[in-house]
């Protein structure tokens, strides 16, 4: 069991320490390391004017979010199916007021056209 | 890396040439694609050599040393200013030596380290107003403003590109464009035009006449990443044997939606002009068309630069890029904004003959 453990101990350490030596000597790996000007986005030759941190309209999350209502819903009825043989009324309370928090995010897909097909 | 086994396996391989094409030089760069011995790649980070062929400004300095030190090490520079001649050996050869070490990678043109510091207002450096604000080394921070699609307010990038992005780019042209997202909301054209490509002179390059539709569709094959097929359709000895390829050719455009790039001009989006620029160059005189009044000619040249800001508005940067090569600006009149002075600014650099 020690000698498990010590394996163990010893793996992550000399995993940590090549990860720790990379960091520091990146340049054993890549000699030639890129210099600023290298490193610079291909634009065509063009520079860059703007900051490329900026932020973006996700516009799956319609989808993300009856996926996340419908799909992950499901996946905890079916366990509590057999919970719910055991345990009857209280179990059944339970899913009521897992189902109620759900519904809200329903709402608001239904409300952000999530449902209607285009 | 001098005579490592890599190394040489390397050198073996098809010589991965980026090229700038200056003034004059896009007709031999475009031959390029069908050697063998030669790969013609997207980007500058594929490339091995650099091809700066054709007349190419001193005042575009800038330019080619930034695509310069885009190239990852080994890299090489191949001057070809004036008559290729035997270009594609001089490419192997270069190619060769720096592969296999006999030839020094080029040093970056570019500053080591970033000309300004990370700066911003906040006591870790970090911008103005929340994300916003602040110049963080030296760039502005991307500013919020209305979508097209939905009037959210949503951040502005501003993208200059040009004016050596690809083989099949038109030469020297230089786009400002405004991003939310992936959506292009607003493209300019910057304080250039694209390069002549049609010399009245000719003394130096070849090229007297703009790009024939066979050209185009060669073009509009690279912007789409079918560049396989746009080797075989240049391989094609005539219209007939390219018609064979036309069935093919429209399928790899098949993708984009009806109506995008759709000019009032012409009245076509970009599939139905590639389909009239493949049927011109299957037909047996591609040069002289008979153009009906209610069947005009496909948008391009001089006046699709006027263009180019309806055009791409709302278009994806994908969709802008195929677009943009279907339009064959290769230019001989000035468009708009003010050019650099090419006739008298030859590259210093660009009159070292080639070998």
């Amino acid at each position: 069991m020690l000698s498990a453990f010590t394996a163990m101990v010893a793996a992550t350490g000399s995993v940590v320490l090549v990860g720790l030596l990379i960091q520091h000597h990146r340049s054993l790996l890549s000699p030639d390391l890129q210099t600023w000007s290298e490193r610079a986005p291909v634009l065509g030759g063009a520079e860059v004017g703007v900051h490329a941190w900026n932020r973006f309209h996700v516009r799956y999350y319609p989808m993300v979010l009856v996926f996340i209502a419908f799909e992950m819903e499901m996946m905890f009825m079916y366990p509590w199916a057999v919970v719910f043989v055991e345990e009857g009324l209280k179990a059944l309370v339970e899913m009521g007021m897992f189902l109620t928090i759900l519904s809200v995010g329903i709402i608001y897909a239904w409300r952000e056209h999530a449902l209607r097909w285009q | 890396m001098t005579g490592s086994w890599l190394g040489r396996v390397a050198a073996g391989a098809p010589a991965q040439v980026f090229p700038l094409v200056g003034r004059g030089a896009r007709r031999h760069v475009r031959d390029l694609l069908g050697r063998d011995e030669i790969d013609l790649v997207a980007s500058p980070r594929h490339a091995t050599v650099l091809l700066m062929a054709g007349q190419i400004p001193v005042a575009w300095d800038g330019f080619t040393d930034r695509v310069h030190d885009q190239l990852p090490h080994p890299r090489i520079v191949v001057h070809a200013p004036w008559d290729p001649g035997d270009l594609v050996e001089d490419l192997v050869a270069a190619h060769h030596a720096v592969m296999t070490g006999t030839t020094a990678s080029t040093p970056p043109r570019g500053p080591a380290t970033a000309p300004v510091d990370w700066k911003g207002v906040g006591p870790h450096g970090q911008g103005g107003e929340g994300m916003m604000g602040g110049t963080p080394y030296g760039r502005p921070m991307a500013m919020t403003g209305e979508d097209l699609r939905d009037g959210l307010q949503l951040d502005l990038v501003g993208v200059r590109i040009g004016p050596f992005l690809a083989w099949w780019w038109p030469p020297g042209l230089l786009l400002d464009l405004r991003f939310q997202g992936d959506l292009i909301v607003k493209a300019e054209v910057a304080d250039a035009r694209p390069f002549a490509q049609t010399l009245d002179d000719a003394k130096h390059m070849g090229g007297t006449t703009p790009p024939t539709p066979a050209e185009i569709v060669t073009d509009t094959l690279g912007a789409v990443g079918h560049q396989s097929l746009a080797q075989r359709w240049l391989a094609c000895a005539g219209p007939a044997q390219r018609s064979g390829l036309a069935g093919r050719i429209r399928r790899s455009v098949a993708g984009f939606s009806p109506g995008t790039g759709r000019s009032d001009v012409d009245g076509r989006d970009l599939r139905q002009r590639m389909t009239e620029w493949v049927r011109l160059a299957t037909i047996d005189t591609p040069t002289s068309p008979s153009t009906p009044l209610d069947d005009p000619p496909p948008l391009s040249g001089a006046a699709a630069v006027g263009h180019l800001p309806v055009l791409l508005a709302g278009l994806t940067w994908r969709e802008a890029a195929v677009t943009i090569a279907s339009l064959g600006l290769d230019l001989s009149e000035p468009g708009p904004g003010t050019a650099p002075d090419v006739d008298d600014a030859v590259s210093a650099t660009a009159l070292e003959a080639p070998g």
